[in-house]
């Protein structure tokens, strides 16, 4: 039986501006243990709060349902913010 | 949308005139044998946060020199440049001239372009300097007490990683540790690594070993850690100038490349292992550096004053704990519950609840006490910000003198009322020195007294009763009580032949043109100044005392009211009319013996006391009420004193002594010569407190009869 995706939309800021209530809705999709797809297509700006949450969040997934990037391959504001940061063999595909 | 930033520019300048104290005090604390690293990280702090503002508020000639300092600074910080005596002393000139730069644009005066000038040269110099003698050696830092044996030295052959001009040519090693706080000050990573790119090629990687799982994380926090490589040839100012806004906001380790020992290099890498202690020590890039040879000039033209923040211009608003206004919510929520309270028994009100009503009231009066309490308690403010300004002065006027002197300070969170306090700093300056100059003795003088070569001056705050005393003590050589009263004599100050006690005879010298000290020095022994101090403490209602011991010290104890709003009152009545005089003037209430009394032309009557003659004066007259007794023969009369003048004020009788709030006559109707002020007392009348200086003025010939306006006339002055 294939597992179905949680699908969430990271919106087009991903910074410490909404980086709360995001980690709400990604421990709840992490709790339900099944995979989590992430839709970053729209993002505009991402921070290093941002790139923070989202690494908390992978080593989680990856301990719980797992993850992915909705499309298959990170979205470009990611990569960019990811390997600035230091933190990109994590977070890029 | 423009935001009006004059708004913020008094906020600026207080915070700014208390950096400046903080870094004086902690470029006072330095040793040049072992500087404090801490310390001299808060008196860098400083400097930068005063810089950052005064660029915000277009104050260039501020920002610039202040450049100057912070760069002279970060070298002593990061070891470039040692710390020496001289070094603190050129700082120390640059903090008063920093401050005389603010008070001239706080009061919108012309800056002193000589002492801006000076400041700067002598700062520039030191720049220049690099470190004397030290040459190009790497050496440890000179907040380290000695290189450090894990410090990883530059191996045989490889070049100094140093390029001698702060320049490191094979690239920088950096580790940026957040604070947790740095995603808050709206700081990010990302901004300042795209900035270090700007410079040349960036390695970055990221230490995530104190990331919690995501449920432990909170994400407005930051616990990421990055260690950096720059393979740059750029000056470590540049670098700086990169992490010149998150400096206070995370630990920020610049090392030449070169000078990172691989296996140290990854050891700072290894989670959890970040730490300052465990990163390699820094090899210090030699020599002189050319941050702050930027060029840069100072703007600053003209002549201005050069003194103290907190001066004339200083602001009237004052900086009180939270917890203090906590504690007033808190009254005001409980005086709200009683009001209620009250008015529900109000509303249902029957005679069995009349005790009810009572408890109620009595509730109200316990609320309203600690209102009271609490609300005054917001003027009160800790007594080391008097302090502050103190060790300064010892440390210049010791060095000039070329004594050395340990000063020591107790109760500085002694608090005091913020008026009583700012009036207070002046006279306690004076007396330091004067304990400085006067009191300690030269070292020699000192040994051969059998005393350490060190003298010793403390200062000590506490609260007595309603009063704060300061004691001012040193263990110098103390008053030679004959040769005071020798001088005294001499100045025909006292009578020969007559006896006075130590205390009489220790007040001496507090009066005008009397000193002890044979020669007058650029600090005290004219004699002036200790008049002054004691006409400052007496209109503060405050009292002064000297004790002193000829070869062993002084102690000079000034005891003032903890605020200006209550005093202590002696209570009298005059016909129908409550009169109140501050209990500080009153010397002593006698019955007039008619034999004592005598009438002089043209002065009235007097009253034969203690030695001397008083003047009387007749209050029923000069307020022109009815009294009880006209007759002098067997009725009450008060001598007071103001400044050593003695006046005898007839009264009908003598009540209560207490304390009592006083209320401005001058802001509520008009200034009336002889009377302070008023108070209503418990009954809720008004009773007038007398002003003894302005009745002496009186008596000495002056109005006879007090000014009473008119209705017309208080109306105007509304």
């Amino acid at each position: 039986m294939t597992q179905a995706e949680q699908p969430i939309d990271l919106g087009e800021q991903l910074d410490i501006t909404v980086v709360a209530a995001l980690k709400a809705s990604l421990e709840e999709a992490v709790a339900a243990a099944q995979p989590v797809a992430l839709n970053g297509e729209r993002l505009q700006r991402v921070d290093g709060a941002g790139i923070q949450l989202l690494l908390a969040f992978a080593r989680a997934a990856e301990a719980a349902g797992g993850w992915r990037w909705h499309g298959e391959r990170e979205p470009e504001a990611i990569r960019d913010a990811a390997e600035q940061l230091g933190v990109a063999s994590e977070l890029v595909a | 949308m423009s935001v009006d930033l004059s708004q913020f520019l008094q906020t600026f300048f207080e915070e700014s005139f208390e950096g400046l104290d903080t870094m004086e005090s902690g470029l006072l604390e330095l040793d040049p044998e072992q500087p404090n690293s801490e310390t001299l990280n808060n008196v860098f702090r400083a400097a930068h946060s005063i810089k950052g503002g005064a660029g915000t508020f277009g104050l260039t000639a501020v920002s610039d020199f202040t450049h100057r300092l912070e760069t002279l600074l970060d070298r002593l910080r990061d070891g470039t440049q040692s710390v020496t005596a001289d070094r603190v002393n050129v700082l120390l000139n640059a903090v008063d001239c920093l401050r005389g730069m603010l008070e001239a644009i706080q009061n919108e005066q012309e800056l002193d372009a000589d002492a801006l000038s000076n400041a700067q040269k002598r700062l520039d110099q030191e720049l220049a300097a690099g470190d004397g003698g030290g040459g190009a050696s790497a050496t440890a830092p000179a907040t380290e007490p000695a290189t450090p044996p894990a410090a990883p030295q530059p191996s045989a052959g490889n070049p100094s990683p140093g390029g001698g001009d702060g320049t490191s040519r094979g690239g920088w090693w950096i580790r940026f540790e957040p604070e947790p706080h740095l995603f808050a000050t709206g700081n990010d990573p990302r901004r300042l690594f795209l900035a270090l790119q700007d410079l040349g090629d960036l390695e970055v990687e990221c230490d995530t070993s104190g990331l919690p799982p995501l449920s432990g994380l909170d994400p407005e926090t930051c616990q990421l850690a990055w260690t950096l490589r720059l393979h740059a040839a750029v000056e470590e100012s540049a670098i700086r100038e990169v992490f010149e806004w998150v400096e206070d906001d995370a630990l920020i380790d610049i090392r030449p490349l070169d000078a990172v020992q691989p296996e140290e290099d990854s050891v700072a890498q290894e989670p959890g292992s970040a730490s300052a202690s465990a990163a390699p020590a820094p090899e210090a890039s030699a020599g002189a550096g050319s941050g702050g040879g930027d060029g840069k000039g100072v703007a600053g033209k003209g002549g201005g004053k050069g003194g103290r923040g907190g001066g004339s211009g200083s602001a009237s608003s004052i900086r009180v704990d939270t917890e203090k206004i906590d504690a007033l919510i808190d009254m005001v929520g409980e005086l709200v519950i009683t009001q209620s309270m009250l008015s529900q028994i109000g509303k249902e009100f029957t005679e069995q609840r009349l005790e009810e009503l009572q408890d109620g009231l009595a509730q109200l009066e316990r609320n309203t006490r600690e209102l009271q309490e609490n609300v005054m308690r917001i003027r009160m403010v800790p007594i080391s910000f008097a302090y502050s300004r103190l060790p300064r002065i010892v440390h210049d006027t010791s060095r000039a003198l070329g004594k050395t002197v340990d000063f020591q300070m107790e109760g500085e969170q002694t608090e005091l009322d913020k008026t009583v306090m700012e009036k207070i700093i002046d006279p306690l300056v004076h007396l330091v020195r004067n304990s400085v100059d006067h009191g300690i003795e030269a070292p020699e003088e000192r040994t051969a007294a059998g005393k350490p070569e060190t003298g010793t001056i403390t200062i000590e705050a506490y609260h007595k009763g309603g009063n704060i005393i300061i004691e001012i003590s040193d263990d110098g050589r103390g008053i030679n009580r004959d040769k005071l009263l020798g001088k005294a004599r001499a100045a025909g100050l006292v009578e020969d032949g007559s006896e006075l006690a130590d205390e009489q005879i220790y007040d001496l010298i507090f009066h005008p043109g009397l000193s002890t000290h044979d020669q007058a020095t650029e600090y005290s022994g004219r004699g002036v100044g200790m008049d002054v101090v004691k006409r400052n403490v007496r209109s503060l209602s405050g009292n002064i005392h000297v004790r002193s011991t000829h070869g062993q010290g002084t102690t000079i104890t000034i005891s003032l009211p903890l605020t200006l709003s209550i005093l202590d009152g002696q209570l009298f009545r005059v016909g129908d009319q409550t009169y109140i005089i501050p209990l500080v003037s009153v010397i002593e209430s006698l019955q007039v013996d008619a034999s004592k009394v005598s009438r002089v032309t043209s002065r009235g009557e007097v009253y034969h006391w203690r030695e001397g003659y008083v003047p009387i004066v007749r209050l029923h007259e000069l307020f022109d009420t009815e009294p009880v007794r006209k007759e002098l023969a067997g009725g009450l009369m008060v001598i007071v004193e103001d400044e050593d003048t003695y006046l005898g004020v007839f009264v009908d009788d003598l009540l209560d002594q207490q304390q009592v709030v006083i209320k401005s006559l001058e802001a509520n109707y008009l200034q009336v010569p002889g009377i302070a002020g008023a108070t209503i007392l418990g009954d809720g009348t008004v009773a007038l407190i007398l002003d003894i200086a302005g009745l002496i003025e009186m008596s000495r010939g002056g109005r006879r009869q007090p000014y009473i306006p008119q209705q017309d006339d208080a109306d105007e002055a509304a």
